[in-house]
């Protein structure tokens, strides 16, 4: 299993998509976590200018109101990652709980997952997210709430299907021969085997989940005492003809998280399926 | 065929069911007096009263929601507080500019999509199918929103290229006739290509994909040995089976359109559900309004998804009727 680990790891390296992705993630994080060195504030000074553009004292410029871009950016990064972060743990969590339990349960309890997944998916989420948070006021614990509800779904269907085809494997009549209970299976077994997937999966959902909460805090439903990097964004929509920094760097921050879990997820992919026997010679044959 | 179609309409019982029970239940779990919330922030005593007769809030749960089916089923979504007319109203004279914007987009973002997917796999691992894979991968994660910024900086501020926002021009100078159609597709440019910019990518990884799959397969390498010239291999044999998950993801991408486009028409000025959507939501609280928008975006989306399917079904013989 070790070894085999090895070998996952190294192709995955070895491909320039999953790389590629580390390094923009990396780079995303650490100005996240390390937001406090980089731009210890205070976020707005006497003396600060005002909607000017990036100089050597503030590196990303600075608001109309006189608040460094740097500041706000690094606090913007880590409001948009608390977000994603725990969205993903949320739905990797119930989505892998459901869509084991689905896939190798089957029967009553398999068609009742799938029946809730299908419903919640019918609806679609970025305007369900916008008339509740509309209705029920701003703040980032619903756009959390609202968007862990809705997102799992994809997790538990890709798991159900996975899980249906690992369960037809010889290693799970081993396990099954040798006494193991339904549990021991699903956790020691089909789990491991699936733990991959999942991730792909989820790190996927996790690039939709910013943009949509970049939509969101666009249209004005952000959270503006938690400034994510969508709502400073859609701050800076009244300045485009003055100040096109204000509007540049959030989005660009946006643009490299997502691209970094896309990549990571790609990676991901390839490195499963080059790993996999059952990679499809159209898979092999792309680069 | 006629028996297809029945059974898929009866699919959708499901999907409908859903709908409705989650908007409904949007309304029901509103913290406190629904109805106070429902008639909005400055509504008055008489308002709420009216907001609470008309939603039969004070009658049991069941009723209610019969109420509520009951008046979907007659396509009452109830009384725009802001607009003063009734919410079907509101929606019917804003849609045809969303739906054109959206249309545009599915329809520009395919044909792109498509001609890039296959310049792509003309030649694997090529410059070209580096330079557009890598392309496409940033287009897919670029906010909406921000592109829109980024291409209203560059090409009507900088650039004045395209105009600044609206659906044509208006007064005295303003063309009739062709010249108006004209003036309509001339406004209608930008936004749709900045909403068809991240479609276009995912045609165009599909497209290529499906090509290379097929270009591998037995019967192309057939069409190959008999002596058929590569374009013909191409566009009679390989890009026809290639372009069917193409089809099948229109249904999808009409939903991420519908999302992405009152995103960029809030940004354009454009006169659809976008800037109604964003007012209704954020300052003038007009929930009845948000829910009717809700429901009717997702009936449009639910119905692309039934003509996707239908339309697969005539062009790959392969799908088995009944």
């Amino acid at each position: 299993m070790a070894e085999q680990r090895r070998g996952f790891v190294s192709r995955f390296l070895r491909s320039p998509t999953g790389l590629v992705g580390v390094v923009l993630l990396t780079l995303i994080l650490t100005l996240g976590i390390f937001a406090g060195y980089i731009a210890p504030g205070p976020p707005f000074a006497f003396g600060f200018p005002t909607a000017s553009p990036p100089s050597d004292a503030h590196l990303l410029g600075t608001d109309p109101s006189g608040r460094d871009m740097l500041f706000l950016i690094t606090r913007g990064i880590r409001t948009t990652l608390t977000v994603v972060g725990i969205v993903m743990a949320v739905s990797l969590a119930i989505g892998t709980a459901l869509g084991l339990v689905a896939g190798y349960a089957g029967g009553i309890v398999d068609s009742a997952i799938t029946r809730v997944a299908e419903i919640i998916q019918a609806v679609p989420r970025f305007f369900l997210a916008l008339v509740v948070i509309a209705i029920y006021g701003q703040g980032i614990d619903k756009i959390i709430l609202l968007l862990s509800l809705t997102s799992w779904t994809f997790l538990a269907r890709a798991l159900r299907a996975e899980t249906l085809s690992v369960k037809q494997r010889t290693f799970v009549d081993a396990a099954r021969a040798t006494g193991a209970r339904g549990r021991s299976i699903v956790t020691r077994h089909i789990l491991p085997h699936v733990m991959p997937r999942a991730l792909v999966v989820v790190m996927l959902m996790g690039s939709r989940v910013i943009l949509i909460e970049a939509g969101l805090a666009f249209l004005g439903l952000g959270d503006r005492s938690n400034p994510s990097l969508g709502v400073l964004a859609s701050e800076s929509q009244e300045y485009l003809r003055q100040a096109w920094w204000l509007s540049v760097f959030p989005g660009l921050g946006i643009a490299i998280t997502v691209l970094g879990l896309n990549l990571l997820s790609d990676g991901l992919a390839k490195a499963i399926d080059i790993g996999s026997e059952s990679g499809t010679p159209s898979r092999r044959r792309r680069p | 065929m006629t028996f297809y179609i029945l059974r898929r309409l009866l699919q959708l019982v499901p999907t409908l069911t859903a709908i409705v029970v989650i908007t409904f239940a949007v309304v029901q779990l509103i913290p406190g007096d629904p109805a106070t919330t429902l008639a909005g922030e400055d509504a008055d005593q008489v308002t709420i009263a009216k907001v609470r007769a008309e939603y039969g809030l004070d009658k049991p749960l069941p009723t209610q929601f019969a109420q509520y089916v009951g008046r979907l089923v007659r396509g009452d979504l109830g009384q725009s507080y802001k607009q003063a007319m009734p919410v079907m109203e509101v929606i019917g004279r804003t849609l045809p500019p969303t739906l054109l914007l959206t249309g545009t987009a599915l329809v520009i973002s395919t044909l792109i999509g498509i001609v890039l997917g296959v310049v792509a796999a003309r030649r694997p691992s090529g410059v070209t199918d580096h330079v557009i894979a890598t392309t496409s991968l940033v287009a897919f994660a670029v906010p909406g929103f921000w592109l829109a910024q980024l291409a209203i900086i560059l090409f009507v501020l900088r650039v004045p290229l395209f105009p600044l926002g609206g659906y044509s021009l208006f007064g005295s100078d303003a063309p009739t006739g062709l010249g108006h159609l004209a003036d309509v597709g001339y406004h209608l440019m930008l936004p749709a290509l900045v909403l068809a910019t991240s479609e276009v990518a995912a045609v165009t990884r599909i497209t290529r994909s499906g090509l290379l799959t097929e270009l591998g397969a037995n019967y192309t390498r057939v069409a190959e040995a008999k002596g058929l010239r590569p374009e013909d291999v191409l566009s009679r044999h390989a890009l026809r089976n290639a372009l069917l998950p193409v089809v099948t993801l229109i249904g999808t991408r009409v939903g991420f359109l519908f999302s992405g486009a009152v995103v960029i028409e809030a940004l354009f000025s454009w006169p659809g559900l976008g800037g109604l959507l964003r007012a209704s939501a954020t300052t003038s609280k007009d929930p009845p309004l948000l829910l009717g928008i809700v429901i009717v975006t997702s009936l449009a989306i639910v119905l692309a998804n039934l003509v996707t399917d239908l339309v697969y079904t005539r062009i790959d013989p392969r799908v088995r009727l009944g």
